[in-house]
């Protein structure tokens, strides 16, 4: 195999390719990445065995060829590499990295033992923007559990709506619950809901937030694939049930207040230094959020609030709090609460797409 | 006498149905159980005076005091409205002096020792306190003061209702000497029976006996009763104290293989250490499980928890996964314990998807495990069990926080 490119191109794709390698990896294989080269196209892939990215672009490929090196080795070369052009030849055992600084060395792993990565056919399915796809991750992978003991909570739900042309995105750890309504073009009738590592999503979010283009959505051979641009990422999908998380969208409300998103954010930043647990009580016309830790010290912060309803005293993990205010993308933050024992609703002023259901903390 | 230590005990009179009459001014009156509707299973949680008087008391399954009672409103326990009310009592407690140590939802001791320049002699303060309890809640108190907590607990329950009683510096003995043994704090039925069949029926024949006869029958229990019972207790009144980490451990009288066994035991070591934490108002975010080995080796594995609890439910979980990791099949189990640590302020994460359930983390769990609090505060920890904690012997409940220290 001989490879010549821009220096600059062939690092970038290498570097995607990394965000698809496990640190947790134990199988030699899964710590290199595959480099195939034919036909002018230069494509280095990478697996965990539960996600895969691949990469591409154009390159001069006077012999074609396959091989797998440690993609670390790989990545760490091309990034400290000044010129403008590579020149990659595989040979004994060695892939060769030609530059004008010098050559460098990197012993070959057997292209065969590498997993079979899927390549993105046939027609698309959806089709979203970049930066709302991004915006709807980022709004919703935090409430996502890391607890591999209940692996359906680790993963993001992607749900259609077939009349609104949107896909719903939901993920929750069983304590606080984020919902993104996020709009789509494309077949949404052929959409099949299911569950995919929020892992996962995140990656793609990752490498679309860094591109101008759209993000591509299908689902094939039971993988969920992502393309933007001259990346794929596919993943596995998490078989179960997901929560039935439409019971816990509250129908009414008792109370309704609307804060000020930064006055809010500082607010509870400040009372995160003396506890975790916040008591936000809802009076008049402002909200008096308190933490206390014993032998520690106290807080004590009012912020001037439109309220509507009933006056209200409940608890809430100041930590997850924060997580659903500053996914509000509204000036304001709207927060429906109905009693002291019931999940709270935090969401945007003036549009439903985006929705924060925090169950409260029972303070004693 | 200025100098002497003033301890006051302070306790609410019929507190649950108390509570219920501020809220419902008609029960007035009128005779009160606060527990459930009599045709149910449940027990009584409180019985006013009113009740009282038909034979009605505490832990009586509620149809036995329907029968008896028949004409007395039935309430569910509110118990969310009673710690409402505890902590604006516990407000006009601090507002005397900072030295109360609560002993339960419904009473307290305060010592008022250093208080007579500021606020006058305790018996007048004692008075005013309850006046003002009376006064501002609506709630009816008894209290007992003298020198020392045990007496001044002994006082208070003779006052009841609505009374006072003051034991003079010097006459404790005198005051407690006629009466029964099981007058005494932690003189339960068993301690009774044993005590009885020696003979020993009043505190004055318990103050007869030498030291060491009493320890040798109730072990260092016995230390502490020969005390008491002159009307001595080295305990002063603890303001808060930083609790650091909550344990509990069990040495088996012999080692054990037996799995089941093992994980029953922490069962209930987890519910001691969780009804620690709820007396302290704390939950915790780390875990640890300790086994010893018959050879002494000393093994412990930690887990930290994604939210803080004090459910033993929750807790429970995770000490069977960390005992399974610590597992050595074969190899004998000496001892084994749970402790608690990573201890912030009280306030139970709730879960979205538990309610249907008695889940870890659902409001029912809070609630099962309020009521478990309840009837054991009120009538020992053995008083009711998990059915696979029944027969393992807890002992006699030892102190239970960690202080200081990491």
């Amino acid at each position: 195999m001989i490879v010549s490119c821009k220096k600059e191109g062939i690092n970038s794709i290498v570097q995607s390719a990394l965000r698809g390698i496990s640190s947790k990896v134990t199988i030699p294989i899964l710590t290199g990445v595959l480099i195939n080269a034919e036909r002018n196209r230069l494509v280095i892939s990478s697996t965990d065995l539960e996600m895969s990215v691949r990469a591409e672009m154009d390159a001069e490929v006077p012999e074609s060829g396959a091989t797998v090196v440690s993609g670390r080795l790989m990545g760490d070369i091309l990034k400290n590499l000044r010129s403008a052009d590579v020149k990659i030849e595989s040979s004994e055992k060695y892939l060769t990295v030609k530059s004008d600084e010098g050559e460098y060395r990197i012993r070959e792993m057997m292209p065969e033992d590498f997993p079979k990565i899927p390549q993105w056919e046939g027609e698309l399915v959806l089709k979203a923007g970049g930066g709302e796809f991004l915006m709807a991750v980022q709004q919703t992978s935090k409430a996502s559990s890391s607890d591999e003991k209940r692996p359906v909570l680790t993963g993001t739900l992607l749900e259609k709506e077939v009349g609104d042309g949107k896909i719903r995105m939901v993920s929750t750890d069983s304590y606080r619950l984020a919902l993104k309504e996020l709009e789509v073009t494309g077949e949404l009738t052929k959409w099949e809901d299911c569950i995919i590592p929020t892992r996962a999503l995140n990656e793609v979010a990752r490498l679309a937030g860094s591109s101008d283009a759209d993000v591509e959505i299908k689902m094939q051979d039971k993988q969920m694939m992502f393309r933007v641009d001259n990346l794929v990422v596919s993943s596995r999908l998490i078989e179960g049930q997901f929560p039935n998380y439409r019971q816990l969208l509250p129908k009414g409300e008792k109370t309704k207040v609307k804060v000020d998103r930064e006055e809010i954010i500082a607010a509870i930043k400040r009372s995160l230094i003396f506890g975790h647990n916040l008591r936000f009580g809802v009076y008049g016309d402002h909200v008096r959020i308190t933490t206390e830790t014993p032998e520690v010290g106290d807080s004590k912060e009012e912020v001037a609030a439109e309220v509507e309803g009933e006056e209200l005293e409940i608890g809430f993990n100041g930590v997850y709090m924060m997580d659903g205010v500053t996914a509000v993308e509204s000036e304001k933050v709207e927060i429906r609460m109905d009693e002291a024992q019931k999940p709270a609703v935090l969401g945007n002023d003036g549009s439903a797409s985006y929705k924060y259901v925090l169950m409260p903390v029972r303070l004693r | 006498m200025p100098g002497e230590k003033a301890i006051l005990h302070i306790d609410m009179d019929a507190f649950f149905c108390s509570v219920e009459r501020v809220l419902d001014p008609t029960l007035e009156g009128k005779p009160v159980i606060v527990g459930g509707d009599p045709g149910t299973r449940g027990v009584v949680s409180a019985a006013s005076y009113e009740a009282r008087e038909f034979g009605v008391h505490s832990a009586m399954p509620l149809a036995s005091a329907g029968r008896l009672c028949p004409g007395a409103v039935f309430l569910p326990v509110n118990f969310h409205a009673y710690l409402r009310y505890s902590r604006l009592v516990r407000d006009i407690l601090d507002e005397f002096t900072p030295m109360v140590e609560p002993a339960g939802i419904d009473e307290a001791y305060l010592d008022l020792t250093g208080c007579r320049l500021a606020l006058g002699e305790p018996v007048v303060v004692a008075q005013e306190i309850r006046r003002r309890i009376k006064d501002e809640l609506g709630l009816p108190s008894s209290a007992g003061l003298s020198t020392a907590k045990v007496v001044s607990k002994v006082a208070s329950g003779l006052a009841k209702p609505d009374g006072f009683l003051e034991v003079p510096p010097g006459g404790e003995l005198e005051f407690l000497a006629p009466l029964p043994v099981e007058k005494i704090p932690g003189v339960g039925p068993v301690c009774r029976g044993t005590l009885s069949d020696m003979g020993i029926r009043t505190v004055g024949d318990l103050t007869l006996l030498p030291v060491e006869a009493l320890q040798s029958i109730l072990g260092s229990w016995g230390r502490i009763l020969h005390q008491h019972a002159r009307g001595i207790d080295r305990r002063r009144v603890e303001k808060e104290r930083t609790v650091k980490s909550v344990s509990r451990e069990t040495t088996y009288d012999t080692d054990t293989i037996d799995y089941p066994l093992v994980r029953s035991t922490l069962l209930l070591l987890s519910e001691k250490c969780c009804r620690a934490l709820r007396r302290e108002r704390l939950a915790t975010t780390r875990v640890a499980v300790k086994l010893r080995h018959s050879d002494f080796n000393t093994y412990m594995k930690f887990q930290t928890l994604p939210v803080a609890t004090d459910q033993e439910q929750a807790i429970y979980r995770v000490a069977c996964e960390l005992f399974e990791k610590l597992l050595d099949r074969g190899v004998l189990i000496r001892l084994v314990g749970v402790s608690l640590s990573g201890l912030v302020t009280a306030g139970c994460q709730g879960e979205l998807f538990a309610d249907a359930g008695a889940a870890p983390g659902s409001l029912r769990t809070d609630r099962l495990n309020e009521s478990l609090d309840q009837i054991r505060n009120r009538y020992g920890f053995q008083a009711i069990a998990r059915g696979s904690t029944v027969g393992l012997a807890p002992g006699r409940e030892e102190p239970h926080v960690g202080q200081g220290g990491t």
